[in-house]
């Protein structure tokens, strides 16, 4: 079958991590897009409560300055 | 008694004795709050997401205190008025989040294990990557040995320099 959707495995189920730290930034960089967007658990494929644990970590991550709110045209 | 970790990002420009002294300051505060300092690490000076108070970059401080909680308020109230303090923010974590201050030696002997590893496991690529390209000579080969190590070190060290070529960084006043 051609168009047969893939099972996708939540990345944080599969290395079983338990908490998702906002000052690791390579790896909430690859769960935001690049205008710094949260993305959605239908396109990652992370579990509903790696979900929460990492939008909590991306917030975090955002008022400390680690990454960004947005990207800002203007800034370069 | 719960755990708590405070990072706060001070001003990039500011000397080292100026420095020292308002980290110095930064941890009375806490104490004067009731609050035990169980760790604190200088995560060195990175590149803001977004600029705070017109600055780039910033020194990046992280505590981990063990407090009941109540004062978190006021020593919130006390960063924000803290100069040369560009932003900051308490968490709580939980008990086995909190690091322990390991003795110097036991640090540096820690890094230069990773170090040898790190070095060992370029190695192995290389010598890989050797033996799929039969027809390179031996030589050649020495010299991929040694400059990938090369230049990991010099990107470890270059990160730092990097932050430096800040324009026009002025301490607040």
């Amino acid at each position: 079958m051609a168009f047969m959707s893939r099972r996708k495995i939540c990345k944080f189920c599969e290395n079983q991590v338990t908490r998702i730290d906002y000052k690791d930034v390579r790896t909430l960089r690859r769960f935001v897009t690049e205008q710094g967007k949260i993305i959605p658990r239908r396109v990652t494929g992370v579990c509903s409560p790696h979900q929460r644990m990492l939008t909590r970590a991306i917030k975090r991550a955002r008022n400390i300055a680690l990454i960004h709110y947005t990207l800002d045209v203007t800034q370069t | 008694m719960n755990y708590y970790e405070a990072i706060f990002i001070v001003h990039p420009a500011l000397e080292d004795s100026v420095l020292a002294q308002l980290v110095r300051e930064t941890k009375e505060i806490f104490i004067k709050r009731g609050s035990d300092i169980i760790y604190d690490e200088e995560m060195g000076k990175k590149r803001l997401a977004y600029p705070i108070e017109k600055q780039r970059f910033g020194t990046f401080y992280l505590f981990h205190f063990k407090s009941d909680g109540q004062q978190n308020v006021q020593i919130n109230r006390d960063l924000e008025h803290k100069d040369n303090i560009l932003a900051h923010m308490i968490v709580r974590i939980e008990e086995d989040e909190v690091r322990q201050v390991k003795p110097e030696s036991e640090a540096e002997t820690e890094k230069a294990v990773a170090g040898k590893e790190q070095a060992d496991t370029v190695k192995e690529e290389v010598k890989s990557a050797v033996e799929k390209t039969e027809g390179e000579s031996k030589v050649e080969a020495v010299v991929e040995v040694t400059e990938p190590l090369q230049s990991e070190a010099t990107a470890e060290k270059e990160e730092a320099p990097a932050d430096e070529d800040l324009p026009e960084t002025k301490p607040a006043e």
